[in-house]
């Protein structure tokens, strides 16, 4: 706590040097007295010599309440407070105390002595717990994962806390500061205590990256501004208590990222790349180099050797395995124990594979069904599918339907559909594709001859708003070809290695001409900065949209080479984001669209430890959907919903692994208002002054300052005085 | 004739300081008071307003009037129209106090004054009467001698002007000027004064007894800018005093009540002292209308000459 008794030390030098105002403004005013000529002074004079004392009294009394009313307002604003001390020891004031206790899965980082952050807390809240009042209300509060109350809002009942606290573990979830934060704020909202009568005593390590460290601007802004707006209100409602229980500097490396580089059909002899990253965050600097074995389910299948990892820095390791060897297997990247290492649960992280079932693509193509022995249909099935068969082991089962028979098509049967080559749909069956969508298709639309731009630029689910066809001058050879600088996209990246490769030597003359949305992803462009290829996320699915064609009415990409695999890419990107396994975080909420059969036959889920659960499905206007979660711990998950299996892996969170605390200093920019810091290094023993009952004086002072402007208003009045 | 209405505006002050010559600005005064008024003094007071006055011995013994010999048993002698005329002298303060024009006020109260003084000059000669002009600061100035002559008023109102196109100077001193002024006089006459008086009411009390002392009606005409009667000002003002009165930084807000009750006081004494000497005292706004002042004069003078009259004829 301040050694100042007020919330906000700084405002009250403000008010000291804006009490000077009045003072300057009455001197300045001295100078922008209007000049007259006057005849009758002997009257003035007369007045004067009558009322001179007495006016010089009211314009000082003037100029000082002035002084005193800004002084006051400013005051106020620092928000002084009255410790009621003697009060508190004549009539032992009760306490309502709020603890917030740090649960997550950076608590679990051990000292030395093996002893963890998670267990030091511990001891300080059964110490609190234990030292409490019989008349003081407790209520525990914990941050790992999602925020959550142990106990009730008040309770008395000391026993009952200290055996909800025995059953309390650490999580490997991340730390909810603004949901616990904001659960503290709700009981105290609902508390029978008045405010100087309130503690929230938060126990954490208070790691930097929780507690309003971010690398990235914009996301800093928004989490302090949030941080202190609640913090604010905490400091309204209580008095804030930060017992910090990091200890001493550790060190620790974690597994910071496991992925697959670019895109390829699962199943497949295409090699995958796979990127692993290690981290080392913490202050002390560890020996040697770090080793990471990478397991497919219980196989062990590549083992890297990585140099020693930097503090504050991170190595990245990448390697390739044949889709084929690990389908449908859960990945593995896990680093081999090192000495000073000191959380052990981000060691560790999962990557779902695929099973080799093939993508499952229905291309839609009014041409081909006209007869057109090469529409875009007819190309795309030849890029995915080049031996022509759908069997087993193949990349993609391929349906060709026109707009007409889509109607009878039941679109959950496949991951992708394409629209290669579509006029217009009826709205009707936009709206079949857009539930199809919401529930985790992926949708693929393409630019074609009959493409009746009016209609699509209605339509909702479409990344892009479409403007019209941009046509180069063929007599002018007026071409367009794909920048390679904006092939940023992950199922671009074999082509953004290769610049020289045929996909960007490809000419393009004639172009549908899209705007893409605020939350669109423009994957690639053309030369001109128009944007080529744009997706977005809608509902649990993605749409695609592909502005030039898939055939040769357009552009020369399907007689290159590189039109494979950008379609096998693109395609297979497409078919992953509907249904591939996702990667949650623990802590996150599993979410899946299902079909009602699906939904009417139940679901299950199988955890990492072994054990099954049955889980809800929910309706919403969005349809049926799994929800499973919070997730408790990393590792591959299966769900069970109808005749389907869906696999999903849970990491921890990665900010979890920095050890580092932000200090007092940092949580003193993070808190607004006052805070009392105490810092419980290793070993030591906790002690913990009850907080003194204080007196907010603010409320007061703003009604004294209400009461003198009156006051000031009346005088000036009567004096007749320009304000 | 110019109707009663048009000639009505020529006493506004604000119409009038836009004619510059001082002579024009006098006739259409007196024009526009005459014509706005239900009687003419163009009829009658000279005719009807015969004076009786004591016999002295010296006196022509035709002009005695023996039907008031035979009610009174006393000789008065009836005054022809030639000798009841008046001589008026117009004594106009030119101090530095008189060159106060406000931002309300269109003209200072030394042009206000000359103006006044001017219009009256011209109706006096028009009614026979000898009319003369005085200025004063802190001495008597010019004077020109009263006369009657119709080309006289040229003169008075060429002195008028070069005093307002020289512009008010000098510090005020009433009592001295009005003792000298009593001395000059050698008929009775009649003085108005034209000033904003600000000297000691004594001083200014004892200068009117001086006058009255040697038998001269005296009427004050009390010239005030308005901004002196009202101080209606806002905000911090620094009062620049003139005759060297210093200067005063002050909020006149929270003044004014005090300043209006001092004027006030003042005024009282002198309109108190003036009563009891028999003298009009008459509050003249730089801002109202010219016939103020010039009602001022008519009335005085007739009540006068009626008094006398009445006097002769009640045998008081």
């Amino acid at each position: 706590m301040s050694s100042w008794p007020v919330a906000n030390p700084m405002m009250v030098l403000v008010a000291l040097g804006a009490m000077a105002i009045p003072l300057l403004i009455h001197l300045l005013n001295r100078r922008r007295y209007r000049p007259i000529e006057w005849a009758a002074m002997r009257f003035l004079e007369a007045a004067v010599r009558q009322r001179a004392r007495r006016m010089r009294l009211e314009q000082w009394l003037l100029l000082l309440m002035r002084m005193v009313v800004i002084g006051l307002f400013g005051l106020a604003l620092a928000r002084p407070f009255l410790p009621l001390s003697a009060m508190a020891s004549v009539a032992g004031a009760r306490m309502h105390r709020v603890i917030v206790l740090d649960n997550s899965m950076s608590m679990s980082a051990t000292n030395d002595n093996g002893e963890s952050r998670f267990v030091r807390a511990m001891s300080v809240v059964r110490g609190l717990v234990e030292r409490a009042a019989a008349n003081d209300a407790l209520c525990v509060l914990t941050l790992g994962g999602q925020a959550d109350a142990i106990t009730a809002k008040e309770t008395y009942d000391r026993r009952m806390v200290l055996d909800r606290l025995a059953t309390l573990d650490v999580t490997e979830a991340g730390t909810d500061v603004v949901g616990g934060l904001q659960l503290a704020i709700d009981v105290l909202d609902d508390s029978d205590f008045v405010p100087g009568q309130r503690e929230v005593v938060v126990v954490s390590d208070f790691a930097g990256t929780s507690w309003g460290e971010t690398s990235d601007d914009d996301e800093e802004s928004d989490v302090r501004r949030t941080l202190a707006a609640l913090t604010r209100q905490l400091a309204d409602a209580a008095t804030v208590t930060l017992i910090e229980v990091a200890g001493d500097d550790q060190s620790n490396l974690a597994v910071a990222a496991f992925v697959e580089v670019g895109s390829v059909p699962a199943g497949s002899d295409v090699p995958m790349q796979l990127s692993v990253t290690v981290s080392h965050d913490g202050g002390v600097q560890s020996a040697g180099g770090a080793v990471v074995d990478v397991f497919a389910g219980d196989r062990l299948v590549r083992r890297l050797m990585l140099d020693a990892v930097p503090i504050g820095g991170a190595q990245t390791e990448r390697f390739a395995l044949r889709s084929v060897d690990v389908a449908g297997q859960t990945l593995q990247a896990r680093l081999r124990p090192v000495a000073a290492d000191a959380i052990v649960g981000d060691n560790v992280r999962y990557l779902g594979a695929r099973e080799s079932d093939a993508i499952r693509v229905l291309i839609v193509d009014d041409q081909g069904a006209l007869g057109h022995a090469a529409g875009a249909g007819t190309y795309l099935s030849a890029a995915l599918q080049p031996g022509g068969e759908t069997t087993r082991g193949g990349w993609f089962a391929l349906t060709i339907v026109s707009s007409e028979d889509l109607a009878n098509e039941v679109l959950g049967a496949y991951d992708v559909v394409v629209m290669a080559h579509v006029g217009r749909l009826s709205t009707e069956m936009w709206g079949k594709v857009e539930r199809y969508v919401r529930r985790g298709g992926s949708l693929l639309v393409a630019g074609s001859e009959f493409l009746d731009v009016g209609q699509f630029a209605d339509v909702a689910l479409l990344p892009v708003t479409m403007h019209g066809t941009w046509d180069g001058d063929r007599e002018r050879n007026e071409r367009v070809s794909f920048s390679k600088s904006t092939a940023v996209h992950a199922a671009l990246a074999d082509f953004a290695q290769h610049p020289s490769t045929g996909l960007f030597s490809t000419r393009v003359w004639r172009y549908l001409q899209i705007e893409p949305n605020a939350d669109a992803d423009v994957w690639l462009r053309f030369d001109d900065g128009q944007p080529a290829i744009v997706s977005h996320n809608f509902g649990d699915g993605a749409v695609c949209v592909f502005a030039t064609s898939l055939d040769v009415s357009w552009n020369n990409l399907p007689a290159k080479g590189d039109y494979v695999a950008l379609m096998i890419n693109v395609v297979g990107h497409l078919g992953r984001a509907g249904d591939g396994g996702p990667s949650l975080l623990v802590g996150e909420r599993f979410v899946r669209g299902v079909t009602e059969r699906e939904a009417a036959q139940g679901a299950r889920v199988e955890t990492p430890t072994g054990e099954t659960v049955d889980v809800l499905v929910e309706h919403d206007e969005r349809g049926e959907r799994v929800v499973y979660g919070p997730v408790p711990v990393a590792g591959s998950y299966r769900v069970r919903v109808g005749d389907r299996d869906i696999a999903f892996v849970a990491n921890v969170p990665t900010g979890e692994s920095d050890v580092t605390g932000v200090g007092e200093s940092g949580l003193r920019d993070v808190f607004e208002g006052p805070v009392r810091y105490v810092a419980l290094g290793d070993g030591a023993a906790f002690e913990l002054e009850p907080p003194v009952p204080t007196h907010e004086m603010a409320g007061g002072m703003l009604g004294l300052v209400a009461l003198l402007l009156l006051g000031e208003t009346w005088l000036a009045t009567r004096l007749g005085a320009s304000r | 004739m110019t109707p009663a209405g048009t000639y009505r505006k020529y006493l506004d002050p604000s119409v009038l300081s836009k004619i510059d010559a001082l002579e024009l600005r006098a006739r259409l005064v007196v024009e526009g008071y005459i014509t706005g008024a239900h009687r003419s003094p163009y009829r009658g007071l000279s005719i009807e307003f015969a004076d009786h006055r004591s016999y002295t011995p010296g006196d022509d013994i035709r002009h005695i009037d023996w039907k008031v010999y035979g009610r009174t048993d006393k000789f008065y002698v009836k005054e022809y129209e030639q000798q009841t005329n008046l001589n008026c002298v117009l004594l106009v303060d030119r101090s530095e106090s008189m060159r106060l024009k406000s931002d309300g006020a269109v003209m200072s109260k030394l042009d206000y004054s000359a103006c006044a003084a001017a219009a009256l000059a011209y109706l006096s000669i028009q009614q026979h009467d000898a009319v003369g002009v005085a200025l004063f600061d802190a001495v008597l100035g010019t004077y020109v001698k009263p006369s009657s002559h119709p080309g006289h008023w040229k003169v008075l109102t060429g002195e008028l002007d070069v005093a307002c196109r020289e512009g008010a100077s000098g510090k005020t001193s009433i009592k001295s000027v009005l003792f000298d002024l009593a001395e000059r006089l050698g008929r009775r006459s009649m003085v108005v004064v034209m000033s904003d008086l600000f000297d000691e009411p004594d001083e200014i009390l004892r200068g009117i007894q001086q006058l009255r002392y040697h038998n001269h009606e005296v009427i004050v005409c009390h010239v005030w800018d308005p901004a002196e009667l009202r101080f209606s000002f806002v905000g911090p003002t620094e009062f620049r005093g003139l005759e060297g009165a210093g200067r005063l930084m002050t909020h006149p807000q929270s003044l004014r009540s005090r300043y209006l009750d001092e004027v006030e006081a003042f005024v009282q004494r002198l309109r108190r002292g003036c009563r009891k000497m028999q003298t009009d005292y008459v509050m003249v706004d730089t801002s109202s209308p010219l016939d103020v002042t010039l009602s001022a004069y008519l009335s005085s003078r007739s009540l006068r000459i009626r008094e006398r009259s009445s006097r002769v004829m009640g045998g008081g």
